[in-house]
């Protein structure tokens, strides 16, 4: 008892997170302190990351709620991503059109469902948790209550969210069935390969392929992606695509790490599938939201290589490979919420805001894994941890898909500097969404430039994943 | 090892399934049917029913009717923790006022928010 209390310490950036959810919640009632709420949520993040900064290399736990470097590092990035987010925001909330306190408190708590996932080593607080940040993520992506566009990606969220949760729950109770145990290490040691082990394995294939937006299970990501508010489509590539591979990880690679040898040619085949075709179908995109939601997929390909190749660098390179696209995408999604959804929108950005047009070309040099920045690192070691496992043929179809995506990366800096456009009036107005994209920006060169921290950081990180 | 459970499982969900089809149709060799105007009422637990059963409520039912459900659900969640908080102690009271203050913070942020208002507003 007095043990348990002792190790309260390890909880506490979660219990600010939440409660500057409620505060964020009642500073706005009325719905005219738009601001107000934003910067609340923003001093909550800020004050819950210095406080984690003081439980580096702290180890412990709290009944089931483990802290460890591991977890450590997934809810700096949750965190650091979320607070990216709330920069966003607070100025593209300026159009909303009801009061702002409730999008900021959901936007706390989801963000505190998936600190909670990464601290999670059996499946029912797993569970838990994992429905707690989708929950939240569902009403984000139908905030804008007035457009039916957001409307009809928050239904079609909520309708394949609740499917891929019914599969999973399915797929864990029949890990349960099977070795009588929730805890994921404790299950390693107690599965075997049998029909109905199959069965759950397939299940669980399923139900997480769908909250990464692998392909077959990727069909509601382009609309989802583009119909929500900008804001929360930085959330959703930020935070709830690593929030789902992290359970990746958790499930597969700790918990059913014992029956590789059942499910790696299956993951593998999904990763190269899910590159292919994210890559494929985002060359003839015209609306930059729905290209960078296929950009999206493929990157969650990507990440997936790193799984099938289950050896410590591409373990550690899949949740790097999460870091950057975290600021790649939440960065050139803030820019997309200042300038406008269709390519055309983006012409001539060059005229009317060089700090923007040359955020906007890092961010998409770094997605197609131009050196020196931080996405070629993570693509990098992804493929080389393939080669590394013997996956030859895999690290081949990851380089061409690259190159693939070149094409349509380039489209938008071609957008940004060739193109004219009758909009020249320079942009003096630092906006927020400017803000947040210089630091996502300012992240991705210094990652860029000197990697090695991070990656040594991951390393140590996920030996309490991998066995 | 837990397989016998199933089997066990499927054993009883089988038997389970069973009874009901011979409860249903074991009356209907013996008894004598008779029907009347009676037994052709709605059935509203012994009261004599009125008017037509097509009713218009209020939209705004529904979100009473939110509410309500979240906290008959707070209350469910209550059962499990009362048979263990004697063997867990302080820590499980904290708990469930932690849990509690959570939904009372919602019901004060739907009440403020005007959910519990009732307008008198539709069309006569």
């Amino acid at each position: 008892m007095a043990d348990t209390l002792s190790m309260l310490n390890i909880v506490i950036p979660e219990i600010i997170v939440v409660l500057f959810a409620f505060l964020a919640l009642f500073s706005d009632l009325k719905g005219k302190n738009r601001r107000l709420a934003g910067f609340i949520t923003l001093v909550g993040f800020i004050l819950a990351i210095l406080y984690l900064l003081t439980l580096k290399g702290v180890e412990g736990n709290l009944l089931t709620f483990v802290l460890d470097s591991y977890a450590w590092s997934f809810k700096m990035l949750f965190l650091f991503a979320s607070a990216i987010v709330a920069v966003i925001s607070i100025g593209y909330l300026e159009r909303a059109k009801s009061s702002v306190g409730e999008y900021y408190a959901l936007l706390m708590l989801a963000t505190a469902g998936a600190m909670f996932v990464v601290s999670a080593r059996d499946l029912i607080t797993l569970y838990v948790a994992f429905e707690t940040a989708s929950l939240s993520s569902y009403a984000l992506a139908a905030y804008f209550r007035w457009d039916r566009r957001s409307n009809e990606a928050g239904l079609k969220y909520l309708f394949y969210g609740a499917f891929s949760s019914a599969l999973i729950l399915y797929g864990l109770s029949l890990i349960y069935g099977l070795t009588g145990r929730v805890e994921l290490e404790a299950i390693s040691l107690a599965i075997s390969s049998s029909p109905v082990a199959y069965l759950a394995l397939a299940m669980l294939i399923a139900g997480f392929g769908y909250k990464v937006s692998a392909v077959p299970f990727h069909m509601w990501t382009p609309d989802v992606y583009q119909g929500a508010p900008t804001s929360v489509t930085a959330f959703l590539a930020a935070v709830s695509k690593a929030m789902g591979v992290a359970i990746f990880l958790q499930i597969f690679v700790l918990g059913l790490g014992s029956m590789i040898g059942d499910w790696r040619l299956i993951i593998a085949v999904i990763a190269a599938v899910t590159m292919t075709l994210g890559n494929v179908v985002a060359l003839v995109q015209t609306n930059v939201k729905r290209m960078l939601a296929y950009s999206s997929i493929a990157h969650a390909g990507y990440a997936l290589v790193g799984i099938a190749a289950f050896n410590p660098l591409g373990i550690a390179s899949a949740i790097f490979h999460m870091v950057t696209h975290a600021l790649m995408k939440a960065g050139s999604f803030a820019v997309v919420g200042d300038e406008g959804e269709s390519i055309h929108q983006l012409n001539g950005l060059w005229k009317r805001s060089r700090i923007a047009a040359f955020a906007m070309t890092v961010f998409m040099f770094s997605l197609a894994g131009f050196p020196p920045l931080a996405g070629f690192w993570s693509k990098y070691w992804l493929f080389w941890s393939a080669m590394e496992s013997g996956l030859w043929i895999l690290a081949l179809i990851g380089v061409l898909n690259s190159v693939i995506s070149v094409f349509y990366y380039a489209r938008v800096i071609r957008a940004i500097y060739v193109i004219e456009s009758p909009r020249t009036l320079k942009i003096s107005r630092m906006s927020s969404a400017v803000v947040a994209a210089v630091i996502c920006m300012t992240g991705i060169l210094i990652i860029g430039v000197y990697p090695q921290p991070v990656i040594a950081t991951l390393l140590e990180a996920i030996r309490a994943v991998y066995p | 090892m837990a397989v016998e459970v199933f089997v066990k499982m499927a054993l009883y969900m089988a038997i389970a399934l069973v009874i009901p089809v011979i409860a249903f149709f074991i009356p209907k060799l013996f008894t004598p049917s008779r029907y009347s105007y009676l037994k052709a009422e709605t059935y509203e637990c012994g009261e004599i029913p009125y008017g037509t059963a097509r009713v218009q409520f209020s939209i705004q039912y529904y979100t009473f009717a939110l509410m309500f459900v979240i906290f008959d659900i707070e209350a469910l969640m209550m059962f499990p923790w009362a048979v263990v908080v004697k063997e867990i102690g302080i820590l499980a009271v904290i708990e469930m006022l932690v849990f509690i203050g959570v939904f009372v913070i919602g019901l004060i942020y739907a009440w403020t928010k005007g959910a519990l208002r009732w307008v008198m507003n539709y069309p006569e």
